[in-house]
């Protein structure tokens, strides 16, 4: 039974899901070009971010708590509802994707094998994580949470080189046994409360300490089996060293997010003493992948493993930020992802652009893009906004989160500070290599730098980037 | 007189079947599959409407009784077989094979399970397990692969011996209370003490029903036999007898053998465990289809009969959601097995569908759909099933049972996933024949079934509940 009687939440989650529908119908061109599979897929995504600029324009954007909140009675015995709801750091992170699956497809849009099935379990992918950044009840959670593991396992699998089998298994071991375990907890919390569960209430629960054990023990191995850290990362690395296609790399790092966004609707404000001993843990845990994995990326000759440490490295920064369950962290983490979110997306497209011209030239990407003008203001753009010039939100927002950091834990705070400087120095000596105009062996006229379109629409998020440096919701009329 | 005749209208129309089937093998001389099809279906259709009409008719009340419980599963049952006839015409035409006796043994077989559902006598009980029994042996022998033959056998050796056990305990039944009739036997243990021979006796009952249910340690007959019988008679005769068996017990467990309930409960929790593991395990190496997902079929019956321990209110119910969700998915895998044909021979062996995505991407996602969805992936049909089943475990607190359910749930779809990943990612090794439209026809009605499950479950969950209420407390 619909309680709403218009529901912009789930329009949301179904813009994309009716796009892969329609995407999986279109007809491909008889000369084997994918234009209108491609046309409809990114149609159906910018359709989503109109809707999602349009739910900024509905709620207050600074009120605490989720808004807009949509209700549905999915069944009565037992009883579950399926609740929706946003706030600022869900809209942000959704907007995002959204943007970052816009450059991912323009990465792929002249692939030719397979298009149509990239392009389908792509959406299905946005549909579920859209589904999961606006769950507000614990079932549509799970639900979205297990949901998207199916697209991402069929992209790896069909996308996937030589070695894909041996990475898929890790992929199903480590995602499907957490999903096991968050399910078994769902069940649990579900019974326990005698019926629904909102994530808002999970934080005011009382539980007695076995259950509370068992839970939070569950809800920590089922959100970590997403993130690259020790010992969950393994899938993620060997997936991420093998894929060579931006939009699944894309994808797969997406992956982790949620893994970071479920801590931030699970953990409660004030942190039960139970988990006292898994937070310490765990950042230990964390600050040592960040320092191991930097290390490895610094001296690492793959930019895509650059990339990907970098992409660790933060990630497990943001979820050292969420356990301090600071509000103030929390509002930066979201401006932050923003923008984190916008440039990996355009640097992954534009190294791989690189890495296949540099194939298709049949010379070293030494000084390579030199020949590639265009390419080499929004790479360079992207990788020093990466590094954290002022160039994004992250800038700013990344200098609150650290010092916020510093402040908790002086220690930890200066381990991921060293592990910081070590994948900004690894992508700014790759920049380096790549514009070394001395080593340079194609001319201008040889390399073929991305359409007038590409660029232009390049340069608007760098503009997007830009703006979120000087104010992260500047679209927001009265923000 | 005319009012009894008329309330046995279902059965006579199962019956009629019989003799026009013969009439039309004997004397017309124009007949396919698609003629003795035409009949089957006109009848068991007329059979379903009139055993919705008749859902609370009783034609003899002392042996068959109806109510909402035997209707439910009587319809099930129909439909089902429906669906599974009208695929198999085509089969038969591709062969070209005459298929007059299988559609005669079909119909007799829908028959003899109706008659068990309603059974309220354990002799008419008997009489519809061996009549199901005899007709699946002929059934199965219509294969003419000597392979079978041992299999057949071994299918012969253990029927039978189960049907004396059978016959033995009602003959004790009826020495001891004096009458087989269900409402008896209940009311007799409701005031006397049971003995042991009472319990060898009611095990007796039990153990031909968990035989036909083909579950775990009784299943290797099943097995043996699924990947050897031709695709119509596997697809009847692990589907239909299920329904009928699921039904039987437990209607016996929790109206007539209710006092036993301390007995048969560690019983059927460690057949439903058995059955989780072993189906699991098995299917993870299995390479023939048919045999995979008869493994699967008894992983999913461990997974339904864990669920309805310990036969309250809830556990019929979450059991029931997860056996219906079950039987339309298994259906839909059915359906996608008379899709997958290669130069006119249906596929057997998994590595047959390798890359059968890059010819066939529809039939192969629809697969994919319903692997999924019998891995309780949500929001997939059978995670509705799974989340009632868990549920129930939890409220008993059967904390063990989770971590094995569990277990066994990670190992099949590690085996499910194996499917897809041949499905998909492997080259082709086959070319595919073009897929009839009937397929297509039931395959789009499966999804919208599907569908409509998946977004209102509510809408089914309250019928079932209604629908199962003579046998809730």
């Amino acid at each position: 039974m619909m309680l709403n009687t218009f529901s912009i939440l789930s329009l949301i989650i179904a813009i994309p899901f009716l796009g892969m529908l329609f995407t999986l119908f279109a007809k491909e061109a008889s000369d084997g070009s994918t234009r209108n599979v491609f046309s409809v897929a990114v149609f159906s995504v910018i359709a989503n971010i109109v809707m999602i600029l349009r739910i900024f324009m509905l709620m207050e954007v600074y009120k605490p708590g989720l808004q807009l909140v949509e209700t549905y009675n999915w069944m009565q015995n037992p009883n579950i509802d399926i609740v929706f709801g946003v706030d600022v750091l869900s809209l942000m992170l959704l907007l995002a994707i959204h943007i970052a699956f816009i450059i991912g497809f323009i990465g792929v849009r002249n692939n030719l094998e397979h298009q149509k099935s990239l392009m389908v379990w792509s959406l299905l992918f946005l549909s579920m994580i859209t589904g999961f950044f606006v769950s507000a009840d614990i079932f549509s959670f799970y639900i979205f949470f297990e949901g998207m593991l199916l697209p991402l396992f069929m992209l790896l699998g069909m996308f996937g080189d030589v070695k894909r089998q041996e990475y898929i298994n890790r992929f199903l071991l480590y995602n499907m046994v957490g999903s096991v375990i968050f399910f078994v907890a769902t069940v649990l919390l579900f019974n326990y409360q005698h019926g629904m569960l909102e994530l808002q209430q999970l934080s005011s629960m009382k539980l007695d300490s076995r259950l509370e054990y068992f839970i939070w023990a569950a809800i920590f191995i089922s959100l970590l089996s997403r993130i690259p850290i020790w010992p969950f990362h393994y899938w993620i690395a060997s997936v991420n060293s093998s894929i060579r296609n931006p939009m699944i790399f894309l994808i797969s790092m997406i992956l982790p997010l949620t893994g970071i966004y479920g801590f931030v609707r699970f953990l409660p404000k004030t942190l039960p003493a139970i988990l006292g001993n898994y937070i310490l843990l765990l950042q230990i845990i964390g600050v040592i992948t960040m320092l191991f994995i930097a290390l490895i990326g610094l001296i690492n000759k793959d930019r895509q493993y650059k990339i990907f440490s970098y992409i660790t490295v933060y990630y497990i920064m943001y979820m050292l930020g969420i356990l301090t369950r600071d509000e103030v962290i929390l509002l930066n983490i979201a401006f932050s992802f923003f923008s984190y979110l916008i440039i990996v997306a355009s640097m992954e497209v534009f190294s791989h652009y690189i890495a296949k011209e540099q194939m298709q030239q049949g010379v070293l990407d030494d000084g390579l893009l030199c020949s590639y003008p265009k390419i080499s203001i929004i790479y360079s753009f992207m990788t020093l906004a990466a590094v954290g010039l002022p160039l994004s939100s992250l800038f700013l927002n990344n200098f609150l989160i650290l010092s916020d950091l510093l402040a908790v834990n002086i220690k930890m705070g200066m381990i991921m500070l060293l592990a910081l400087v070590i994948v900004s120095s690894a992508l700014l000596k790759e920049l380096f290599r790549l514009r070394d105009a001395e080593k340079c062996s194609i001319s201008a006229e040889k390399g073929e730098d991305i359409s007038r379109g590409v660029f232009i629409f390049m340069l608007f998020i760098c503009f997007i980037l830009l703006m979120s440096f000087i104010k992260p919701l500047w679209f927001v009329v009265g923000a | 007189m005319l009012a009894k005749i008329i309330t046995f209208s279902p059965e006579i129309f199962l019956v009629l079947a019989l003799p026009l089937i013969a009439f039309v093998n004997q004397y017309r001389s124009s007949k396919t599959a698609k003629t003795f099809y035409s009949i089957v279906k006109v009848l068991l259709i007329f059979s379903i409407l009139s055993t919705i009409i008749f859902y609370n008719r009783s034609p003899l009340p002392h042996l068959l009784q109806n109510d909402t419980y035997t209707t439910l599963y009587k319809v099930l049952l129909d439909i089902l077989s429906l669906g599974i006839f009208f695929l198999s015409c085509k089969w038969f035409l591709n062969k070209n094979r005459s298929s007059a006796l299988y559609y005669a043994l079909g119909i007799s077989l829908v028959l003899s399970l109706n008659l068990m559902i309603s059974a309220v006598d354990l002799r008419i009980l008997v009489g519809g397990y061996f009549a199901a029994t005899i007709l699946q042996y002929f059934l199965l022998k219509l294969n003419d692969d000597d392979d079978c033959k041992v299999g057949e056998i071994h299918y012969r050796a253990f029927s039978f011996l189960l049907f004396l056990i059978m016959v033995l305990s009602i003959i004790w039944f009826q020495e001891k209370i004096g009458s087989a009739e269900y409402s008896k036997i209940a009311a007799y243990y409701a005031k006397h003490k049971i003995q042991m021979l009472d319990v060898m006796a009611f095990a007796g009952i039990l153990l031909p029903i968990l035989f036909m249910l083909g579950i775990a340690p009784f299943h290797f007959c099943r097995v043996e036999l699924s990947g050897l019988s031709i695709l119509p008679v596997h697809v009847l005769s692990n589907l239909i007898p299920t329904i009928s068996a699921y039904a039987v017990i437990v209607y016996l467990l929790t109206e007539v053998f209710s006092k036993f309930k301390e007995i048969y409960l560690p019983f059927i929790e460690i057949v439903a465990i058995l059955s989780l593991l072993w189906g699991a395990i098995s299917a993870i190496k299995e390479e023939n289809i048919r045999r995979f997902f008869s493994y699967c079929h008894i992983y999913s019956l461990g997974f339904i009969l864990l669920g309805i321990l310990p036969f309250n209110n809830n556990g019929i119910t979450s059991s029931f959601v997860y056996f219906t969700a079950y039987l339309l998915t298994i259906w839909g895998i059915y359906m996608v097995l008379f899709a997958f044909k290669s130069n006119g021979e249906y596929l057997q062996e998994l590595t047959d569908i390798s890359g059968v995505f890059s010819q066939k991407p529809y039939i192969s996602v629809l697969l994919m759909v319903f692997i999924v969805s019998l891995a309780g992936s949500p929001p997939m049909l059978i995670f509705l099933g799974k989340l009632q089943v868990m549920d129930n475990l939890m409220i008993n607190g059967a904390y063990g049972e989770i971590i094995i359910s569990m277990v066994a749930l990670l190992l099949m779809i590690n085996a499910f996933f194996r499917i897809i990943r041949i499905m998909f990612f492997e080259a082709k090794v086959k070319n595919f024949d073009h897929t009839e439209r009937r397929i297509y026809i039931c395959l789009f009605i499966n999804m919208l079934f599907f569908l409509v499950g998946i977004l209102n479950p509510a809408l089914f969950i309250e019928q079932f509940e209604l629908l199962l209420k003579p046998i809730m407390r």
